[in-house]
């Protein structure tokens, strides 16, 4: 489990983290989304306690990196985005320095080789070096490493840049592999395997969080399209007819346009279409619509999004109208 | 500051030896090895034709420490900035190592490396030995005061390499502090030196070499070398911190 509360970071004067707060719940992966500068990476260092924020708590499984990071570090496997390859030891070296590194019994080396090279599939490459492996394949050994203690925690920056449309599958089948075995923190600019592979977003601007939640979530609250279905207050003394309503309705600024589907005397089902524009400034349309079914003395009994705007979408919205 | 475990000396010894396999797994070891092994054998043949008395291996050992002074900058150079300019650093400081773990192995490693570098000139004494008498403990000073002077470029190498943002630069800053630091004193002298001018000379490395290769064992310049190689590591640390901005 990661509990960041608060973190605050300056580079030269220069705002690179404002304050963010943020849990990813044991198993669960996140995704850390945003323009190029925008705290990424600056937040997986922390993390990874290659930086000491300026401000803020980070717990990894419990314990404070600040004042225990030894113990804390022990948690997590970190794959920066430069894959850390030494260029005089092969890949079997590299997983064999890592154990040491990690004070893995040597009785269980083997084992723990095994079981990273099977999960990364590098059985092929394991006498090969650095420069001889391509970087989908260093991408892979890094990982390996990552894994090779079996943490609790993974963070990977940006695992998937540099690799070709093959590489990319691979890499995000194994990663969901590990889903539920590992809490896994990853940053990454191809927001579809974001959306295909996390539990959670963090969308950030400028060192500030923009938006957080589920992708379907976030993808929901940035849908312009509606099913809205309304009753009439059954204790009102002088409800309006539901033809008024719709027409109070269609005369909302917000409103883009409104199709009944269905209309009786006391209900009504719509589809209610928002202006995009209006869109950003959530939860305020709602609140009006709301509050004009409420004048009219009729009450909302669901409001299902249509046809949910992909992650992509919502984070270009979200730039657009931070 | 908490005390080293058990672990933490295990993790020393892991990068001592991943350190090692580096160098070693580069041209530029086996260049330094055999630059050193020439320069110095020629000065002893050089040395050997000219005097033949007692106090030949006093000369020697002053040729070997100018070149010292010259690669050791070489083999200091990539002990940090390689670690950065290669990516590899996030792996060490992300992998429960404390940063003064990695610094003391990096320095562990590199006299490890001068102490090769030394020993494989050993066949010096030796030859000496089978062909005449030569007193034993001015060789052993000899080669001590060598081992302590080389320590301390080697620390200023290890310092300039925890900031520099090259290996050229790490080598070539590394080089002006030392030859600077050697120089120290240095210059024409009417007499005694007086005042603030003891100091300068006495903070001079080139002035405590004088002790050993005449064979005596001065704890006073022992302490001097050992305490500047103890302040460099420090002063490594303290430029090895994790950045926090």
């Amino acid at each position: 489990m990661i509990q960041v509360k608060h973190l605050s970071h300056q580079y030269q004067g220069h705002t690179a983290l404002n304050a963010v707060s943020f849990t990813v719940a044991q198993g669960e992966i996140m995704g850390l989304i945003g323009a190029n500068g925008a705290g990424k990476t600056t937040i997986l260092e922390s993390l990874a306690g290659l930086l000491v924020p300026d401000a803020g708590e980070i717990t990894l499984q419990g314990i404070d990196l600040r004042t225990q990071t030894q113990a804390a570090q022990a948690q997590l496997g970190y794959l920066p985005h430069q894959p850390p390859l030494y260029g005089h030891l092969n890949v079997l070296e590299h997983l064999q320095f890592i154990c040491r590194l990690r004070h893995l019994p040597k009785a269980t080396w083997s084992e723990a080789i095994e079981k990273v090279v099977h999960t990364s599939e590098l059985a092929s490459v394991l006498k090969r070096y650095p420069h001889h492996l391509s970087r989908g394949l260093c991408q892979r050994v890094g990982l390996a490493m990552a894994l090779i203690h079996k943490p609790a925690i993974l963070i990977l920056d940006e695992p998937t840049t540099g690799l070709d449309p093959a590489q990319i599958y691979a890499t995000r089948e194994t990663l969901r592999a590990l889903k539920g075995q590992h809490t896994l923190i990853l940053s990454s600019h191809a927001l579809p395997e974001v959306e295909a592979l996390c539990d959670q977003v963090l969308m950030l601007h400028q060192g500030e969080v923009l938006a957080q939640g589920a992708p379907q979530d976030l993808s929901a609250s940035q849908s312009t399209r509606f099913r809205v279905r309304l009753r009439q207050c059954p204790t009102a003394a002088s409800a309006a007819s539901s033809a008024q309503v719709l027409h109070t309705l269609k005369a909302l600024d917000c409103v883009q346009a409104l199709h009944p589907l269905q209309s009786s005397k006391s209900t009504c089902t719509l589809r209610l279409e928002l202006k995009a524009t209006e869109q950003a400034t959530a939860p305020a349309p709602q609140s009006q619509i709301i509050q004009a079914i409420f004048q009219a003395e009729w009450e909302l009994l669901a409001w299902v999004p249509e046809g949910l705007a992909s992650l992509e979408h919502v984070f270009l919205e979200r730039m657009q109208n931070p | 500051m908490t005390p080293y475990t058990k672990q933490d000396l295990q993790g020393i010894w892991t990068l001592i030896r991943n350190e090692l396999q580096r160098f070693y797994g580069t041209p530029l070891a086996y260049g330094l090895h055999g630059i050193f092994l020439a320069l110095s054998g020629f000065f002893f043949v050089l040395t050997l034709k000219a005097t033949q008395d007692a106090g030949l291996m006093r000369y020697v050992f002053s040729n070997s420490g100018v070149l010292l002074l010259l690669l050791c900058p070489l083999i200091s150079m990539g002990l940090v900035v390689e670690e950065r300019t290669h990516h590899t650093l996030p792996l060490l400081l992300s992998s429960a190592l404390k940063p003064g773990q990695i610094i003391l192995a990096k320095y562990l490693a590199a006299l490890i490396l001068l102490a090769g570098l030394l020993a494989s000139t050993l066949y010096f004494p030796i030859f000496l030995s089978i062909y005449g008498e030569p007193d034993f403990w001015p060789l052993v000073t000899g080669y001590g005061g060598l081992f302590l002077l080389g320590g301390v470029f080697l620390g200023v190498g290890l310092w300039t390499s925890t900031w520099s943002k090259n290996s050229l630069f790490a080598a070539s800053s590394a080089f002006g502090i030392c030859l600077l630091w050697w120089l120290l004193g240095a210059g024409p002298q009417y007499g005694e030196p007086q005042g603030w001018w003891t100091v300068v000379q006495y903070l001079s490395l080139g002035e405590h070499q004088e002790s050993f290769t005449q064979g005596w064992l001065s704890l006073k310049d022992i302490w001097f070398y050992l305490s500047a190689m103890l302040g460099l590591t420090v002063l490594s640390c303290l430029s090895f911190q994790r950045p926090s901005s």
